[in-house]
């Protein structure tokens, strides 16, 4: 998965991130992602609440001045 | 920029008029419900506005005749507001044909928009027969409508890229990527950090030229400004680093390791 296509899951499916720190493997059935156990591990211990924050910033109403 | 009239009249010791601050206010905001209006329409943004733009003429209206309680037919205010107002949709209409934004368009751009703001800042000196206070206080609108605008653009960039509507930081992204990165990924990896340098590097000036303003309000507000930018910086870095860290898990060696040629 591209970081281009992260960015989209953030800004569009934001469960995605939810689902995937709770069970990477399982979040990224159906796509070409065949996680190591290293890799698994890594996912696990990432920050996902701050991507919360990015999804709402970029994603909600426009900033208006 | 509602609130730079009021911080205008109140700078130093003067009593306020409330009943002009209050039609001031009434104006500008008929002034700003315009321009959204077309301005939503112009870049893509809009969903009913449309339907709405026959209200343009109420708008337009109560923005001008709100100021003729004010200021006789053949008042030095009238020159200044046609000025500004003319320009103001000049600037709307210019950002459309701009294909590739650098940061000099990018300044002349975003302080054209907000042009605007001079009148209600324009009937505030005239009517305290203050017109010394009109330059400095422009001065600081400008440096304020490009860094506003700036702001903008930073937390947009989404919003943009989705309506196909260029902007400073959308260029510079296209300009900067690596080879066969998207602008998301700029975006995520460097654009947004470089975004907020921008704004954090601008507002030294802000403060310089808000200095001789004596305005006490002003001062809170760029105080209140310099600590949400902070936050903001601190929060989304955080995400944005996150996503880039999923992305570099994800495409580790051993992840491609174990897929056939």
């Amino acid at each position: 998965m591209t970081l281009q296509q992260l960015i989209n899951k953030v800004l569009n499916d934001p469960a995605f991130f939810s689902a995937l720190k709770k069970d990477p493997a399982k979040a990224l059935q159906g796509t070409d992602e065949k996680l190591t156990p290293e890799q698994i591990k890594a996912l696990k211990e990432l920050n996902y609440k701050a991507l919360e924050d990015v999804g709402s910033a970029f994603a909600g109403p426009s900033a208006i001045t | 920029m509602l609130l730079l009239p009021w911080w205008m009249a109140g700078s130093g010791d003067r009593k306020l008029d409330r009943e002009f601050q209050s039609d001031v206010v009434y104006s500008t905001l008929n002034g700003y419900y315009y321009i959204r209006l077309l301005d939503n329409l112009m870049d893509g943004h809009g969903s009913v506005e449309l339907a709405l733009l026959p209200a343009a003429a109420f708008f337009h209206s109560e923005f001008l005749l709100t100021y003729q309680k004010y200021f006789e037919a053949n008042h030095s205010f009238w020159p200044v507001f046609r000025s500004a107002w003319f320009s103001s949709s000049e600037a709307i209409a210019s950002e459309e044909s701009v294909v590739c934004f650098d940061e000099d368009a990018f300044r002349q751009i975003s302080v054209q928009k907000l042009c605007a703001a001079r009148i209600p800042l324009a009937a505030t000196s005239y009517f305290y027969r203050d017109v010394e206070s009109i330059k400095p206080w422009l001065e600081f609108t400008a440096a304020l409508a490009s860094w506003s605008q700036m702001l903008d653009d930073v937390f947009d960039w989404h919003r943009d890229l989705r309506d196909k509507k260029d902007s400073y930081v959308l260029s510079r992204a296209r300009r900067h990527k690596r080879e066969g990165e998207t602008v998301e990924a700029w975006m995520a990896r460097t654009g947004f950090d470089w975004g907020m340098s921008v704004l954090g590097g601008w507002l030294p000036e802000l403060r310089r030229l808000a200095q001789p303003l004596r305005s006490a309000a002003l001062n809170r507000y760029l105080d209140l400004r310099e600590e949400m930018l902070e936050e903001d910086k601190a929060k989304l870095g955080a995400g944005l680093k996150a996503l880039v860290e999923i992305s570099a898990v994800l495409s580790s060696e051993k992840n491609y390791s174990a897929r056939p040629n």
